[in-house]
């Protein structure tokens, strides 16, 4: 199996805190890898870093690519779900996808427009107007549209009451089912990474503290259900904090 | 290339979309605000405060422009959080960039345009003041009306209407780049007009301390605009570019866009002190250098020059011509004073701060009515502050060639009048009844050998109380009536102090007559037509003319005879000497070749020992000539030979037998009564 993200030593500072003291993580192609931590850990920064958006010290590289020094084309080949929509308020969906389709090469209208047929996003309501589960599936769906190799989620389903919660996590579910592709995900929701996880890499204390396949945490092997995964991970954040 | 096109059209689409509202209210309060203030204060606006008008006016919609727009185009991507978007979509952040910059550029021009059109409408409507206010008042009414508004919306956005647009355009670029280091737009505009004004502050210095070097305020404002345009764009792309490329990193666009201003204010100081010294650096072989005046030292060792390169530079005349737009173009130079040792050929150039020019000493210049010729023992350097005024003066010993004092101006110490008693003795070619020098100082005879009641400190300013001629065996002049030269009626002998009145029935005036004895003035029998001098009479009687064809010119002061002409005025009249006393003439004989084609002569100086320096012209075509009278007044020589008015040859100084003149502005010559010509400056 190749390895879509490679990091390396990764170290990131803000002023005096050093909040990633030397991450070393490998993320297989194809498998849908969580981030867990608890707040503060460096979830958010680790997927900044890779994407470019934060500077640091080490090796980053994403489909072979390095986030400093070939931006364009490794951003034009992932998509990313922010914590919180980062569309601007008075866009519609429709507005954002006229905007986001001039800055990527294989954006697909089609698949845009199935997506927010499929995720039920409004159509005739601008981002300021939309609820936190409205417009986290329209990220989503802009997050989906061209097609990414590689997708990171930042904590996508935080701050969603249950229901909502329930409904996008069934959503990106599906849509993660469409078609192959490497997914990192970045959540403190141990529910979400017991449902959706291949592979389960812990962070804390600024480092990877363990990483592997998910039924590894859990005792029954391939039996194991996802209220068992939940608990055993539950056990194993505790162990690493 | 496509693709970065679609991603800027992309961002420029959202600018629109994201200022359309701010943009429309500025296009709706330009004519409001405009309507109103006409309304209000037409009158006033129109005629009185035209120009100022236009300029608050675009200022204020340009101002609208900064506040709301500029200073919002990227602290507002900080405050709504939409950074990080701009972070992390594929070519975004180069392309936001130029659009967000493409987009102020096309607000400035449209409010600019808008506001235009809006005043030209206003004034038009307010009785028309666009090209010809005159011309506009009459036309108030009907289809003239629609003409006039017609008229002016065509004549109104003139250059300097956009060249103000781009002022205020280029002050919304630096609120565009305080605002990448603030990330509030509430204070990037006045941000940026404190970042200005500190910038602004040390060049406003340089050109205050080097006014000559400034361009003109259209120049400068269409240079500062243009230079400081791509400045504030650089420093914005680096400080958006680079400095804003990672989050988390607050004071990276600052320190990144500030080393741009570092650099760009230290190489635009840089340039300019260069381009300043090597623009004062005069070369005698650049084309436009100018020899200004030039005095020989006494002993010859040591030639005074004082020189500029193109139009001379002084005080703010230039600066003044500039604003009336009467420059010339031909950018000038300060005065430079040079000093060349002509024995080595050894030449040590003085600066100055503002202009540096060598001048003779002011009491020696009041010697006589005309200026003496003898190489001076002392000059004056005087260094020039920006209001023309001296700010210093430097006494130099022009024998040993060295400076002796610097003092204020106006002030003397016991050097500075020692130099001055030399330089009184040297130039004098007055002698009295002993034979000894005299001279006027002060209104006062002064004599050769005396002891002069001198205070040193500062000298007071003396009027010209009386207009004062030497004759044989005196001076004798007029006593200025208060409050005019007209009609003076008292005449003075100022040797004894008698004082007498004239009984003249003619108008005399000032120096328009020149005494000749107690009995005569020569001069104009009617100052309103000065035709025609004659010999006047004080004490009453007919004025007296030469005889036949004999033209008086001027009368030899000290002398007690006339300068006088014979021959037709066409040309070719000769020189001669008339006494009126006894009638008797003389003609002055040519040591050498004379001048041809002679229509006038005149007398200009003196040397020391008494020779009389002439000017002669020819008429057709004008030129001018210099020669020297013997001091016996029998024989002349020419000192060189016709030259065109505008490029003259001029006098410099008379030596024992040779004569030194400025040629050409450009060269200072010395000739030998052989007729050998030595160029002394430049080698």
């Amino acid at each position: 199996m190749e390895t879509a993200i490679r990091i390396d030593g990764l170290h990131m500072r803000f002023g005096r805190k050093h909040v990633l003291r030397g991450v070393d993580l490998e993320v297989p192609e194809g498998a849908t890898t969580v981030l867990l931590g608890s707040n503060g850990e460096g979830k958010t920064t680790l997927l900044n870093a890779c994407l470019g958006v934060l500077a640091y010290e080490g090796r980053i590289e994403l489909l072979g690519m390095d986030p400093r020094r070939q931006a364009t084309a490794l951003r034009g080949a992932i998509g990313y779900v922010p914590s919180v929509p980062d569309a601007y308020d008075w866009m519609r969906i429709g507005d954002w996808f006229r905007f986001l389709r001039a800055h990527y090469a294989q954006w697909d209208n089609e698949r845009a427009n199935a997506l927010v047929e499929q995720l039920e996003v409004p159509t005739r309501t601008p981002f300021e107007a939309m609820s936190r589960g409205q417009g986290m599936k329209a990220m989503l769906a802009s997050a989906l549209a061209h097609r990414p190799e590689l997708l990171l989620l930042d904590e996508p389903f935080g701050g969603l009451d249950p229901l909502v919660r329930e409904d996008v996590l069934r959503n990106v579910i599906t849509a993660l089912g469409d078609e192959p592709r490497t997914v990192l995900m970045a959540t403190h929701d141990l529910d979400v990474a017991a449902r959706i996880a291949d592979r389960i890499a812990v962070l804390a204390d600024g480092r990877i503290a363990r990483e592997e396949k998910v039924l590894a945490f859990a005792a029954g092997g391939e039996a194991a259900t996802p209220d068992t995964i939940r608990d055993a991970l539950a056990d194993c954040v505790k162990e690493v904090a | 290339m496509m693709t970065w096109l679609r991603t800027f059209g992309a961002w420029l689409w959202k600018e629109w979309r994201d200022h359309r509202a701010v943009v429309v209210g500025i296009l709706i309060a330009i004519p409001a605000l405009t309507a109103l203030a006409f309304w209000a204060f037409g009158d006033h606006l129109a005629t009185v405060y035209l120009h100022a008008t236009r300029a608050v006016f675009l200022g204020i919609a340009l101002g609208l422009v900064n506040f709301a727009i500029a200073a919002s185009l990227f602290a507002g991507e900080t405050r709504r959080g939409t950074m990080r978007t701009v972070r992390r979509l594929p070519r975004a952040v180069g392309s936001a960039f130029a659009a967000k910059v493409t987009f102020l550029a096309l607000v400035v021009v449209l409010v600019t345009a808008w506001q235009g059109m809006c005043l030209a409408i206003a004034e038009a409507g307010n009785g028309g003041i666009g090209t010809d206010f005159g011309y506009r008042q009459g036309a108030d009414v009907g289809a003239i009306r629609a003409m006039a508004i017609w008229d002016d919306l065509g004549a109104f956005p003139a250059s300097a209407w956009w060249l103000n647009g781009l002022g205020y355009g280029v002050v919304c670029l630096w609120t565009l780049l305080v605002s990448t280091w603030l990330g509030r737009s509430g204070v990037a505009g006045v941000g940026a007009l404190v970042v200005l004004a500190a910038l602004g502050t040390p060049f406003f210095l340089f050109f205050l301390a080097h006014p000559y070097f400034f361009p003109g305020p259209m120049a400068l404002v269409g240079w500062t605009a243009g230079l400081s345009a791509a400045v504030a764009l650089v420093a914005s792309a680096v400080s958006f570019l680079w400095g804003g490329r990672f989050e988390g990193r607050v004071l990276r666009p600052f320190l990144l866009g500030g080393a741009v201003l570092l650099v760009a204010l230290g190489g635009g100081y840089a340039y300019a002190h260069v381009a300043l010294a090597d623009w004062l650096d005069i070369d005698p072989r650049d084309e436009n250098f100018t020899i200004y005046d030039a005095h020989v030292g006494a002993g010859e060792r040591y030639l005074f020059v004082s020189v500029h390169r193109g139009d001379a530079w002084v005080g703010d005349s230039n600066l003044s011509a500039r604003e009336h737009a009467t420059w010339t173009g031909k950018r000038g130079t300060p005065l430079q004073a040079w000093v060349m040792d002509l024995e080595t050929g050894a030449l040590r150039k003085y600066r100055g701060d503002i202009g540096r020019y060598f001048m003779e000493v002011s009491e020696c210049m009041s010697v006589g009515p005309y200026r003496s010729y003898e190489p001076a023992p002392a000059l004056v350097c005087y260094d020039l502050g920006v209001d023309k005024s001296a700010m210093a003066v430097t006494w130099w010993d022009t024998v040993a060639g060295e400076p002796r004092r610097t003092l204020p101006p106006r002030v003397r110490d016991a050097v500075s009048l020692d130099l001055v008693r030399k330089t009184l003795s040297a130039c004098s070619w007055q002698r009295d009844a002993e034979g000894r020098r005299v001279w006027l100082r002060d209104n006062q005879v002064e004599r050769e050998g005396q002891t002069f009641p001198e205070v040193e400190g500062v000298v007071a300013r003396v009027e010209r109380e009386r207009f004062l001629w030497p004759v044989p065996g005196g001076w004798y002049g007029w006593r200025k009536a208060k409050g005019t030269v007209r009609n003076p009626n008292v005449f003075v002998d100022i040797d004894t102090g008698r004082e007498w009145a004239v009984t003249t029935d003619y108008r005399l005036s000032g120096y328009g007559n020149n005494v000749m004895s107690p009995d005569y003035t020569w001069g104009y029998l009617n100052p309103q037509k000065p035709m025609g001098r004659k010999l006047i009479p004080l004490r009453g009687g007919p004025a007296i003319a030469p005889k036949g064809e004999l033209e008086g010119l001027s009368s030899i002061v000290g002398r007690n005879l006339v300068l006088a002409m014979r021959g037709p005025k066409s040309g070719a009249r000769t020189v001669h000497v008339w006494n009126p006393a006894s009638g008797d003439e003389f003609a002055i004989r040519w040591d050498g070749p004379g001048p041809e084609g002679l229509a006038n002569a005149s007398l200009y100086g003196w040397g020391g020992d008494g020779r009389v320096l002439l000017m002669l012209a020819s008429v057709s075509p004008t030129r001018t000539a210099w020669a020297v009278l013997s001091p016996d007044l029998r024989t002349a020589r020419l000192l060189s030979g016709w030259a065109r008015w505008s490029n003259h040859k001029r006098p410099v100084a008379l030596l024992r037998d040779d004569s030194v003149v400025i040629a050409e502005r450009k060269q200072v010559v010395r000739y030998a009564p052989g007729g050998e010509v030595e160029v002394l400056f430049p080698r």
